[in-house]
């Protein structure tokens, strides 16, 4: 079996970062990206055969993403670069198990860096589960990468700035917004107020462009407002909104109707944990970095020696904050593999510290903005869908709740939610707010969903066709 | 409220405890379940969920899996929550010349105590599981009475029936000690408090071990790892539980500590596949390795090609409690009067548990039991 010094999983800026890090001082690298092509889903390039007439619609994120291709591209004889490569496990033998060209293949490693991103926080009310509901992220996939909009008259609904972004790029390449729903109540200059945040936050680069671009376009923004029911036969119709309070709550009697067929849901992201969950890293919550997070030291090391995490996978914290994590952890392995010396380790790392304190000082403010209120989980009723691949809804979890299920894995048992081919990625993070809400206990005692292997769905023929395993005797 | 007396402590919340607490709450006991996890939290949660009897053997072996047959049935009626037992039949299939020896003389032995098995050929077998490989499948042995559940809403479905009943259940509660005096059953010490009983029984499978070593009893299980994979939701596709005669061989020829694998397949009501099952001697640790997984696939592949473009999602291992004769451990303990054994089922927890579980409670309830249970006691390891 190959084994490299370092093994990298995920393609994002984070990991890239990382292994450019790590390979210029000497490390054998293998990263293992999922996608075609480097840059994750912030600086995901555009499919082949798309020409990019006006790069602005792309936006400044576009450009970064070709700045690093470029850098990766200059290394390639350096680190050993598989994309199309969908991990599947890691094993406590050191060895991660991916599929790659219709077969399944093992790869060992002496150190480990996990750079596996976020995912959309999913909110669940009544009628999310309609055609036309999407999440900001798949509906930025759609519109970035396939040129597609997700209907005619989108509507936006969520908090934080990310919104604005998606907002831009619909606008920009000519598609319709009915509003944007902001459930955040701060007063309605905050995205003035907030000014010095867009420098340090890399999405938010062009924010106030991005504000312009939605008040040229006549986009409604309404701040303090939440989308309660997505209505329609068969798909998305109308969108049954309302005013809330600054817990989230609706305020009666500002419900109201809006026209629409697709509605984009941005509450945030939350951390894909599965492979440093796998690979039995301590993990400890926190609700603004996007749930269970691994525990770190402060060489983006995990509780588990020579496994390093870096990026949103390790607590939501956006592009700049991965690639500095990114910087860290690839010249702390070099130090480790004693390709540098403690001395150029240091000299190395301090303009990443200063980096990283400084965006972290702005970061406290927009969790603050961005954080879910507890409204966000009173909108479901109890014939709404939690888990969309078993279908169990918010009255099942109930009554398993009153019939003693304590924790996540009671309600598991009981019900089969978590037990369909997401592996609880979609329901899990909403059943942990439930089970809280319901039980008023602290989410240490409500547990999580632990993954097993394979993490995600891999055909049969493919984890056959391997060299392992083979039959014995 | 923690229970400070009971007259029965169950000790396990696995099929076999659950039934336990089950039975005796509906003989009006005064009956406590002590789990050390969540409900249905080891190997009743992580199995091939066969209802099975076709690999048991003549004997005692073969009339408890058909009592427990009659309990599932019983079950079926009895409990509110539907847990999704089918029984039309399951299918032992032969994929390799070798395995015909033993296969035979298994289904001889069989017809000759009483419960006899059907030899069928490749067609039969691939007209009762069209998506059997044709060129794989040489004959099946059928046996019309076996079939499937799900393990883990059978076990819920109990847990909740007993509590329902007036069982007291606690999960995520250890028990520390036994109390004993004079050769006596006084006490079960957990980490919630004591209960004082008279009785108690041990129904903790792979853990009863220690359990029986908390009474001063030597109880002869050791675990042994038992992997299996889950697939995405399909349309049905598998009617039967089937099951692979490498096993037959395996049993005869003792089972070694390497990893092996051989033909298990069964689906769900909601569309999974679980197919399995790969053995490994691991101790206690329940981690599935890659080399298992990988080989799993290409063994059930083998058998069903069709399954090559079926998707697994998750892989789950656990353990079963091992004896050496393969039979379960039933029945009073000789010189610790209180102290009852119903462990041990070798992997067939979920097909045996019910009816092991009944025959406990009338021993309990009436001292006698309407299976003799003499053969399985636990003096047989002395």
């Amino acid at each position: 079996m190959k084994e490299s010094d370092l093994v990298i999983i995920g393609g994002g800026p984070g990991g890239v970062v990382a292994a450019m890090q790590a390979a210029k001082a000497g490390v054998k690298v293998t990263l293992l990206d999922e996608n075609e092509s480097i840059g994750g889903q912030i600086y995901r390039q555009l499919d082949k055969g798309f020409r990019v007439s006006d790069i602005d619609t792309l936006g400044s994120d576009h450009k970064k993403g070709l700045e690093l291709v470029e850098q990766f591209s200059s290394m390639k004889d350096r680190i050993h670069y598989l994309n199309n490569a969908v991990v599947w496990g890691v094993f406590k033998n050191r060895t991660v198990a991916y599929a790659r060209d219709g077969r399944s293949l093992a790869l060992k490693f002496k150190t480990l860096l996990l750079a596996t991103g976020a995912y959309d926080r999913p909110v669940p009310f009544p009628g999310w589960t309609l055609p036309g509901v999407f999440t900001a992220g798949g509906a930025q996939r759609l519109v970035k990468i396939n040129r597609i909009f997700p209907g005619q008259n989108i509507l936006l609904a969520g908090s934080g700035p990310l919104q604005l972004v998606l907002a831009h790029q619909i606008i920009k390449a000519g598609g319709r917004i009915v509003a944007i729903l902001e459930a955040g109540n701060i007063r309605s200059h905050w995205f003035q107020g907030l000014k010095g945040i867009w420098g340090n936050w890399d999405f938010l680069k062009d924010g106030l462009k991005y504000l312009d671009s939605i008040r040229q376009a006549d986009v409604p923004l309404l701040r303090g407002h939440i989308i309660l029911e997505a209505q329609g036969n068969g798909s998305v119709e109308k969108a049954l909104i309302a005013e809330v309070d600054q817990h989230w709550r609706p305020k009666p009697g500002t419900e109201r109707t809006l026209t629409t067929d697709a509605i984009c849901l941005g509450y945030g992201l939350v951390s894909s944990i599965e492979l440093t969950l796998l690979a039995e890293c301590e993990h400890g919550y926190d609700f603004s970095l996007g749930g269970y997070v691994p525990v770190r030291n402060e060489n983006m090391e995990t509780s588990i020696p020579g496994i390093y995490a870096v990026g949103d996978g390790a607590g939501v914290a956006g592009s700049k904050v991965a690639m500095e994590e990114g910087i860290i952890a690839g010249v702390s392995i070099a130090h480790a593999f004693n390709y540098i010396s403690m001395n150029d380790k240091k000299r190395l790392l301090t303009p990443s510290l200063k980096r990283l304190k400084k965006i972290n000082r702005f970061r406290k403010v927009l969790d603050q903005i961005s954080k879910p209120r507890p409204g966000l989980y009173a909108l479901a009723k109890d014939d709404t869908i939690i888990c969309r691949c078993e279908e169990i809804t918010l009255a099942e979890i109930k009554a398993a709740v009153a019939k003693g299920a304590t924790c996540i894995k009671d309600v598991k048992r009981m019900t089969r939610m978590g037990m369909g081919s997401c592996e609880g990625r979609m329901c899990g993070p909403t059943l942990m707010e439930y089970l809280r809400i319901l039980r008023q206990v602290p989410s240490e005692e409500i547990g999580l969903l632990r993954p097993r292997p394979s993490i995600k769905p891999i055909a049969l023929g493919i984890l056959a066709a391997s060299n392992s395993g083979q039959k014995q005797g | 409220m923690f229970p400070k007396e009971a007259e029965i402590v169950v000790v396990g919340g696995g099929v076999v405890g659950s039934a336990t607490a089950y039975f005796l709450a509906k003989a009006g006991k005064d009956v406590v379940l002590i789990n050390k996890d969540n409900q249905a939290g080891e190997a009743s949660a992580a199995n091939a969920a066969f209802v099975w009897s076709i690999t048991r053997k003549p004997g005692i072996d073969v009339r408890l899996a058909m009592h427990s047959f009659t309990i599932h049935r019983q079950l079926q009626d009895e409990l509110d929550m539907d847990f999704e037992y089918v029984h039309n039949g399951g299918l032992l299939i032969i994929d390799d010349e070798s395995q015909f020896p033993y296969v035979k003389t298994h289904v001889e032995a069989r017809t000759q105590d009483g419960f006899p098995l059907e030899m069928i050929d490749a067609k039969q077998a691939r007209e009762l599981e069209p998506h059997l490989s044709e060129e794989r499948i040489l004959g099946a042995v059928f046996s019309a009475r076996d079939g499937t559940t799900n393990p883990i809403f059978l076990v819920t479905a109990l847990n909740l029936q007993a509590q329902n009943l007036g069982a007291g259940i606690f999960h995520h509660t250890a028990v520390t000690a036994i109390e004993i005096e004079d050769g006596k059953v006084r006490g079960v010490v957990t980490d919630k408090g004591t209960i004082k009983a008279e009785m108690v029984v041990n129904a903790a499978g792979s853990w009863g071990c220690f359990i029986g070593e908390m009474a001063g009893l030597k109880v002869p299980i050791t675990p042994f790892q038992l992997a299996m994979l889950v697939t995405e939701q399909i349309p049905r596709c598998v009617n039967h539980p089937i099951m692979g005669a490498s096993y037959m061989v395996e049993e005869d020829t003792g089972k070694a500590g390497d990893l092996d694998c051989g033909v298990i397949i069964s689906q769900q009501a909601a569309g999974n596949l679980l197919l399995g099952a790969s053995w490994r001697d691991t101790g206690y640790d329940k981690r599935t390795i890659q080399e298992e997984i990988e080989l799993m696939a290409r063994v059930n592949v083998e058998a069903m090609p069709m399954l090559r473009n079926v998707r697994v999602i998750r892989s789950y291992a656990n353990f079963f409690p091992h004896t050496e004769d393969d039979l379960p451990i039933l029945g009073k303990v000789d010189g610790l009067d209180g102290y009852i054994m119903a462990c041990g089922h070798n992997g067939h927890g979920i097909g045996m548990g019910p009816g092991s579980a009944k025959l406990i409670q009338e021993l309990i309830c009436t001292g006698e039991t309407s299976i003799p249970i003499e053969d399985v006691n636990l003096s047989r390891f002395q």
